[in-house]
């Protein structure tokens, strides 16, 4: 009797003899299925035409399920790939980066060095590692009175005079610009140097202006402003900038330069010490070097 | 309560058609892996007391319909399984992973000594692959069919709170 008070049914009360039935039918089944399977062979008809449409219809649904994991499976395989190629292109692409830094520096120091050896002076190269903004323009650079970098020793880069060390420490130097307010260079102006000679003082932005000057010839646009050396800091023949602008008014002029240096760009420059045996075979006064173009 | 008991049989038995194609055709192992077989062990622990070796039965004769070479081998494995599983699962705590576990690697170990026997008896190999591919069918079919059971169970479960206790098989 079941929970509820209704009997068993036969299939269940008589299960062993069910189960027995069963069993023999399925080796019976199975002996005809081995020994002579074409006696078997209406019977599998039927039975496949009732599970033919369920086998088309798992079959059916098997493809699709299939495809879909298929496509799935492909999509993410290319998603990965297209994952390593974008990191690889990174990769690249910072490597090129690297590898222009390392070319323009490259060229930068090819530069300095070129320029230091032009010079009877010896060069102390040094890195920008600071900068004060307007009005006062003044550099920090990473050598100092260790490497030789004293106070009013001038300070070049390839493109002209950058300044010279205000103040130095044991490992680090201020070095003032010649675009600082307060700064001043005796220059000659003209491509031979012989137009006038004068001072470059009163900086405003990134222009200076010619002051105590003294004019021999007709002073123009584009004329080359270079050190003349009578300041015992630069050596002469050092360019420092070119005339932009000028501005006659009455007997006097007022004469704009540019310097040839970007400041804003600047960082790497030499600091310009005398050989001590230059010194001694005679050569005080501050050495002439070649003009460089800009 | 009828349909659902009809239900309860013609549904899993149309899923384990197409989980077995699909996992034949794109699993690597998916042949070792039996839906009918689970259907049967479900059955024989879950239903009445003559559901697992009927269940069973009819699970065994579609899948020889629909993929053995020999008609009658899974008729008369999944009867044998069915039955069996009936009888040992009134010595264990029904509704638990370890009993699930259990049953599940009893009714495989069921079939393939079913076909071994019938094989030995008729003189032909019936039982697919060897000892070792018997032994991933075990895992394959503990694993996969306790994740099944588990979710059949909460199905029941709450088959029973919707239709009542007279939905339930034992």
């Amino acid at each position: 009797m079941r929970a509820d008070g209704r009997p068993e049914p036969f299939i269940e009360r008589r299960h062993a003899l069910v189960f027995v039935v069963l069993l023999a039918s399925g080796v019976l089944l199975t002996t005809i299925g081995v020994k002579s399977p074409e006696r078997l062979g209406p019977f599998e008809k039927v039975g496949m035409s009732i599970t033919g449409p369920l086998a088309r219809a798992s079959h059916g649904i098997g493809s699709l399920l299939g495809d879909g994991w298929a496509g799935f499976a492909s999509t993410w395989s290319a998603h990965r790939e297209l994952g390593a190629a974008l990191t690889e292109v990174r990769d690249l692409r910072l490597l090129l980066m690297d590898r222009e830094a390392l070319h323009a520096e490259n060229e930068r120091l090819r530069r300095l060095l070129g320029l230091a050896q032009q010079l009877p002076m010896r060069a102390i190269p040094a890195e920008v590692v600071d900068r004060t903004a307007a009005p006062d323009c003044v550099l920090l650079i990473d050598r100092g009175t260790d490497h030789g970098a004293h106070p009013d020793l001038p300070v070049i880069s390839p493109d002209g005079v950058v300044g010279k060390v205000l103040s130095a420490t044991a490992t680090m130097a201020k070095v003032q610009c010649v675009i600082d307010p307060d700064a001043g260079v005796a220059v000659r102006v003209g491509d031979d140097g012989a137009k006038a000679s004068a001072i470059v003082k009163d900086a405003s932005g990134r222009t200076c202006r010619l002051r105590y000057l003294e004019s021999v010839g007709e002073i123009v646009e584009g004329d080359r402003v270079v050190t003349s050396g009578l300041d015992q800091i630069y050596p002469r023949g050092l360019l420092l900038g070119r005339v932009i602008r000028v501005v006659r008014s009455g007997p006097g002029q007022e004469v704009v330069v540019e310097p040839a240096v970007d400041f804003r760009r600047l960082d790497a420059v030499v600091v310009l010490r005398p050989d001590e045996e230059a010194s001694v075979r005679g050569h005080g006064s501050p050495p002439r070097v070649a003009e460089r173009a800009p | 309560v009828r349909l659902v008991r009809v239900l309860s049989v013609v549904l899993p038995l149309l899923v384990a058609c197409l989980l077995a194609d699909v996992l034949l055709r794109n699993l690597v192992g998916g042949g070792r892996l039996d839906p009918y077989l689970l259907l049967a062990v479900w059955h024989g622990a879950a239903g009445r007391k003559a559901d697992g070796m009927l269940v069973g039965g009819l699970a065994g004769l579609v899948q020889d319909l629909m993929g053995s070479v020999v008609l009658g081998t899974h008729f008369t494995s999944k009867v044998v399984v069915g039955y069996l599983v009936m009888l040992l699962v009134e010595r264990l705590i029904p509704g638990q992973l370890l009993t699930h576990a259990v049953l599940l690697t009893f009714g495989t170990l069921v079939e393939a000594a079913v076909l071994l026997g019938l094989g030995a008896m008729l003189g032909r190999q019936l039982l697919p692959g060897s000892l070792g591919l018997v032994l991933v069918a075990v895992a394959l079919n503990a694993l996969v069919g306790c994740i099944a059971f588990a979710v059949a169970d909460r199905v029941r479960r709450r088959r029973e709170r919707v239709f009542g206790r007279g939905a339930r098989g034992r």
